[in-house]
């Protein structure tokens, strides 16, 4: 399969065949080991370790990537951005989310934050020495963000947030969390620190991604400060919906790297296991399922990396990454299960891998707007109808 | 094969005493019984739910009189295990004997065994299970390579066995292995009736599935020594004797209402605030519902006239697993509520459990590749 993958790569650039090269051997080496442990723990790292996974994979700009040099960041396309993370998803794709959240609280920090903000907040977030959380779903709060309950209540310069947020990635060992919030009658992103705001985590038990933290965050008259308004106030819809624009695709490239994982399982087991008299991937029935699943993945990639590089050229593209995401979401979980099914019994047990990579697909089509969502998102744009 | 071929089944309504009086059982015993148990379906383990089953004379329901059985048709014990599946009843302690087993044990079995068995699965005292699958010897059921070499006094096993589900509590196993070399693939098979308390040199381990819950278990017999009188049937004869139990395995309500408790909390929390299209969906998944019911029911009539509906219980099978496998999705599809594995959140702790049990079945009782060959073999195409 390895002819096939080199084949469509000739499209990448030498540069990024090298740098997916060099980054696959130190993810490789360092990681595949670490995604086994945390998988038979059955929870994530802790925020110690997660903070030296975030500086590893720093090395290659993973976590500032998205903003310019002259910002202190790696200021890498997207494109080239994507080809590693999608690769970081394949090898530990509890990670990847990991990652995603933190160099997407880096990108919001720069986009919306002032110059005292971007000193206190993302500076640690650079160098790797403070992780952030971002809080947008609520337990009666899915996925439309107009409907936040969680209130911010001014007391002279002071802020008090209270409410509880369902499903926060890297909630629990975060340092801070931006919370998108109702403040001033209107949708607003508030920066709470751990350290003044005292807010709680409960981890949550998942069928996947166990290896990374996904909490219920409480809230209870969290204090901040008018400083840590971040963008506008009343302006943290449409800066969520920004932020949302963005991380779809990467939730896209992280179902990609699972189903490529799922995929070279799913190959090799054919050609090694044996069945009447020959290995079953000699048969025309698992031909056709390999067939689909590896078509099926190379167009949610192409639709994804579409969507990359039309962030790159900074055009609005919401239809479009909303596409990547519910196609590459959906589609992991169709490829995965193939590749479980292909594996017979063997697919259902912990002695084989794919029925891990089976269980974390099936968690991608629910964060950062569920399928459903998406599909109201592309069916607004093409029809200016909202039917939310 | 036509595609005509499956006979319209008895008119439900037959059996409504029937059906009434296992709902008012099912009622006062799962009355407590929370929707995250009930969503193992068949999978449920309870010796306890078995015994008080069979003192109402509704396990070994088909076994004749002086086996302890009750004598009743085939398609009265089909509303009773409909019944059972329906509810997610804890059924799998007797489910396998009660639905394979014990009609092989009277179908080929001797007097002594017969006597000495039955009656005990009629009480729902025994649990079965099935010592079939190999590490090379999946789908290809004729790669067996588990040999039962003749001795003195009986037969010495060598060979490990796979997926053999419950073996970790079961009392008896229907092994079946290799007696002799033969030319002829599925020549030199037979099969043995094995006391799994009383016999040594068997090493029973787990194998953990994708849920993390304990089903399936590997099982090594390491020169085993079993009594001649453990052979079951003819020696020899095993592949056929095999061949003929897929049919009972392959046909029941247990193939297309695995999923049923999800389907049943997925209306429940819908309720009357369904949307048009969540209700079109709901309707849709009725009809499937109702189609393969039909189905099954017609190869039951089958089964109960003596025919060999092989063929016709591969199709409801694969058709059935595809339904129970489609059923998380829609609910996904319908509901934006995460799975969330053991919470308070009923809906979501049976769509957790449904979700990573789902995969297994198009693959246990014959994959669903093997199915489709079986059926385009069926139909002339091979």
């Amino acid at each position: 399969m390895e002819n096939v993958m080199a084949a469509a790569q000739a499209i990448y650039t030498d540069e990024q065949r090298m740098l997916l090269e060099n980054f696959r051997k130190m993810a490789e080496a360092e990681f595949t080991p670490l995604a086994e442990k945390y998988e038979n723990l059955g929870h994530p790292p802790d925020a110690e370790t997660l903070k030296s996974l975030f500086a590893k994979v720093e090395e290659f700009g993973l976590i500032s990537g998205l903003i310019p040099e002259e910002d202190g960041g790696a200021g890498i396309d997207r494109m080239t951005y994507g080809i590693l993370y999608e690769e970081l998803a394949r090898i530990w794709a509890d990670l990847a989310i990991a990652v995603l959240i933190q160099s997407h609280a880096v990108f919001a920090l720069n986009l919306l934050g002032n110059a005292a903000q971007k000193e206190a907040y993302l500076k640690p977030l650079l160098r790797s020495q403070r992780i952030c959380a971002t809080c947008i779903s609520e337990p009666e709060v899915g996925s439309n963000v107009r409907e936040v309950k969680t209130r911010a209540e001014r007391e002279g310069n002071k802020i008090f947030v209270t409410g509880q947020k369902l499903w926060i990635s890297n909630g629990a060992q975060s340092d801070f969390a931006i919370v998108v919030c109702n403040l001033d009658d209107g949708i607003s992103m508030v920066i709470v620190d751990r350290d003044t705001g005292r807010y709680e985590s409960r981890e949550l038990r998942k069928m996947g991604l166990v290896g990374a933290s996904t909490c219920e965050l409480f809230f209870d008259r969290a204090e901040t400060t008018a400083e840590h308004v971040l963008g506008n106030a009343g302006g943290g819809l449409f800066q969520t919906l920004k932020l949302f624009e963005s991380a779809r695709v990467f939730v896209g490239l992280t179902s990609i790297g699972i189903a490529q994982a799922a995929l070279e399982c799913a190959v090799k087991y054919a050609k090694d296991r044996t069945q009447h008299g020959k290995p079953i991937g000699g048969h025309q029935l698992i031909q056709g399922y390999l067939a689909d699943m590896v078509t099926h993945l190379d167009a949610a990639r192409l639709l994804c990396q579409r969507g990359l590089q039309l962030l790159d050229l900074g055009v609005r593209c919401d239809t479009q990454t909303s596409m990547a995401k519910w196609y590459a979401t959906e589609m992991a979980v169709e490829i995965a299960g193939k590749a479980v099914q292909i594996h017979g019994g063997n697919g259902i047990t912990k002695e084989f891998p794919v029925e891990r990579h089976f269980r974390n697909a099936k968690v991608m089509p629910i964060p950062d707007g569920t399928t459903e969502i998406q599909k109201l998102v592309i069916g607004r744009n093409l029809t200016g109808l909202n039917a939310f | 094969m036509t595609l005509t071929a499956f006979p319209p089944p008895a008119p439900d309504t037959d059996y409504d005493i029937l059906r009434q009086e296992v709902r008012a059982f099912l009622a006062v015993e799962l009355a407590d019984f929370p929707p995250d148990m009930r969503a193992k379906s068949w999978n449920g383990f309870s010796r306890d739910f078995s015994r008080k089953l069979a003192q109402r004379g509704w396990v070994g329901m088909t076994f004749p009189r002086e086996y302890g059985g009750h004598a009743r048709s085939a398609l009265e014990r089909y509303v009773v295990s409909e019944e059972l599946l329906a509810a997610g009843a804890p059924v799998i302690s007797h489910w396998i004997a009660d639905r394979q087993s014990g009609p092989l044990i009277l179908a080929k079995g001797t007097e002594e065994q017969k006597r000495a068995i039955v009656p005990r699965i009629a009480a729902g005292e025994l649990c079965f299970c099935i010592g079939m699958s190999e590490p090379d010897s999946g789908s290809d059921l004729a790669a067996t390579r588990t040999v039962a070499t003749e001795v003195e006094g009986g037969f010495r096993v060598n060979g490990t066995k796979v997926w053999t589900t419950y073996a970790h509590v079961a009392d008896y196993m229907i092994l079946f292995c290799r007696t002799d070399k033969s030319d002829d693939r599925h020549g030199g098979m037979s099969q043995f009736l094995i006391d799994l308390k009383a016999t040594e040199n068997i090493q029973i381990s787990p194998i953990i599935d994708m849920a993390g819950e304990h089903h399936f278990n590997q099982v090594i017999f390491d020169d085993t020594f079993l009594p001649a009188d453990a052979l079951l049937g003819e020696k020899g004869e095993g592949w056929s004797q095999v061949m003929s139990e897929l049919a009972f395995e392959r046909s029941g309500p247990e193939r297309f209402l695995s999923s049923f408790t999800l389907i049943e909390e997925l209306i429940r929390l819908l309720g009357k605030d369904a949307t048009e299209a969540q209700q079109a969906e709901i309707g849709r998944l009725s009809a499937h519902l109702m189609v393969l019911r039909q189905m099954s029911r017609s190869v039951a009539r089958m089964l109960n006239e003596g025919k060999n509906p092989a063929l016709q219980a591969a199709i409801v099978k694969d058709l059935g697993a595809l339904f129970e496998q489609d059923v998380p999705r829609l609910a996904r599809s319908l509901v934006s509520r995460p799975a969330v594995p053991g919470g308070r959140d009923s809906y979501a702790a049976v769509l957790a459990y449904t979700e990573l049990a789902v995969p297994s079945f198009s693959l246990r009782g014959g994959t669903r590749e093997i199915l489709r060959g079986i059926i385009a073999r069926g139909l002339g195409l091979r």
